[in-house]
């Protein structure tokens, strides 16, 4: 090995090792620092990492830089079932369509509504909805990604430690689904339009 | 939902297929982020950036073999970005650099393009490097201690080689990944 190709090494193993060399081959320095980007990034991913949620909104920013628009709500399947046979079918067949969709709403109404069940105590018919929490910051995230996975758009502010989360219409949502996830959190889904306030305890 | 799933769901517009996949893979990458030194700000905007990249490579095409994969090589290229970013900025001193050193060496005339393109072209030569070479685990491992900043001595000590022979090893490893890695210089952007 010669002067020009030890020095070479020697500039080759500082900068892969993290040092300054000003005065080294432009090629040399490329390859040094992308494989040690790469060692490292390996290495990085092999260790273990701590259990992080990360910020909320950092899926709402995403949403909205890539145009992502909501799921829908699946079309209800007799409803479809009823399309298409009005389509295909004959008179005769859509004459007795219309009837079903007649009769059966009118069906609906005349059945006495059952009684409803007790709210969970505490928690006022009116909007917002206050959720006292030790950790906000992670109940909002779980809450906002319980919420987007049911194709609703979620506001989301931030403000001294205060987590508000807005739905402005979840009538999209399963509303039983809804119900559910709410309930886990002792909210309750009042109207098409949610407001969470999450507070530090 | 599945990987492939939540990639046509995204391939269409929608929000699902993006949400489950951040739900799977994003506290691994912010994990892996944070394990490169970034701060925790530092790191979520890399992870921002990472799905944005991702999602609208997957609105014009959905043919991805493994995702997880796909993904880290985003997060991984958005590293370098942000490092070399960072260090240019900190040497017109418009930017406080931070500990964050993975680069330290950087011409002034860099085009990031070009050199993030070629971190790929040298991460896929090493990865065949490592099936092809016999050696190419003890390669990588001790170029993993020169990268953690070991010296040649302690490396030597590690190893229970002497300190020319250690020497000469990385030498020779050196040779053997820039016969992969030569056509990696040549690319036009």
């Amino acid at each position: 090995m010669n002067n020009l190709e030890k020095k070479d090494s020697d500039d080759w193993i500082d900068v892969l090792s993290g040092k300054e060399v000003p005065d080294a081959n432009s090629e040399t320095i490329r390859e040094a620092q992308a494989l040690r980007m790469e060692l490292k990034f390996r290495k990085a991913q092999d260790l273990p990492t701590e259990s992080i949620q990360p910020n909320p909104r950092i899926l709402q920013n995403i949403f909205k830089e890539t145009e992502l628009k909501p799921n829908q709500k699946k079309q209800n399947n007799f409803l479809r079932s009823l399309l298409a046979w009005k389509v295909t079918l004959p008179l005769p067949s859509l004459v007795t369509a219309m009837l079903l969709v007649g009769i059966i709403p009118v069906t609906i109404m005349s059945i006495k509504p059952v009684e409803p069940i007790e709210p969970i105590v505490g928690i006022p018919k009116s909007l917002p909805q206050i959720l006292t929490v030790p950790n906000p910051q992670t109940i909002a995230g779980e809450l906002i990604f319980g919420l987007t996975k049911l194709g609703l758009t979620v506001n989301i502010v931030e403000s001294s430690g205060t987590w508000i989360i807005e739905v402005k219409d979840s009538s999209i949502a399963d509303s039983i689904v809804l119900e559910t996830l709410l309930k886990k959190y002792g909210l309750l889904s009042m109207s098409n339009h949610l407001e969470i306030h999450i507070v530090t305890k | 939902m599945d990987d492939q799933s939540a990639i046509i769901d995204i391939h269409a517009g929608k929000q699902a297929g993006a949400t489950y996949l951040y739900n799977k893979y994003s506290g691994k990458l912010l994990g892996t982020f944070k394990n490169l030194g970034l701060s925790t700000e530092n790191a979520e905007d890399i992870l921002q950036e990472t799905f944005i990249r991702f999602i609208n490579r997957v609105k014009k095409d959905t043919s991805l073999d493994n995702i997880m994969a796909y993904l880290f090589t985003i997060g991984k290229n958005e590293c370098y970005r942000f490092f070399l970013i960072n260090k240019r900025f900190s040497e017109n001193e418009e930017f406080t650099s931070s500990s964050e050193d993975i680069v330290v060496n950087i011409p002034s005339n860099i085009n990031i393009e070009k050199e993030i393109e070629f971190l790929d072209c040298l991460s896929t030569e090493l990865a065949r490097f490592e099936k092809s070479e016999k050696n190419a685990n003890k390669c990588l491992e001790i170029l993993t201690l020169v990268a953690e900043a070991w010296s040649l001595q302690e490396i030597a000590v590690k190893i229970n080689k002497k300190y020319g022979a250690t020497r000469e090893f990385l030498s020779q490893c050196r040779k053997k990944l820039k016969s992969y890695i030569n056509h990696c210089f040549d690319k036009k952007l």
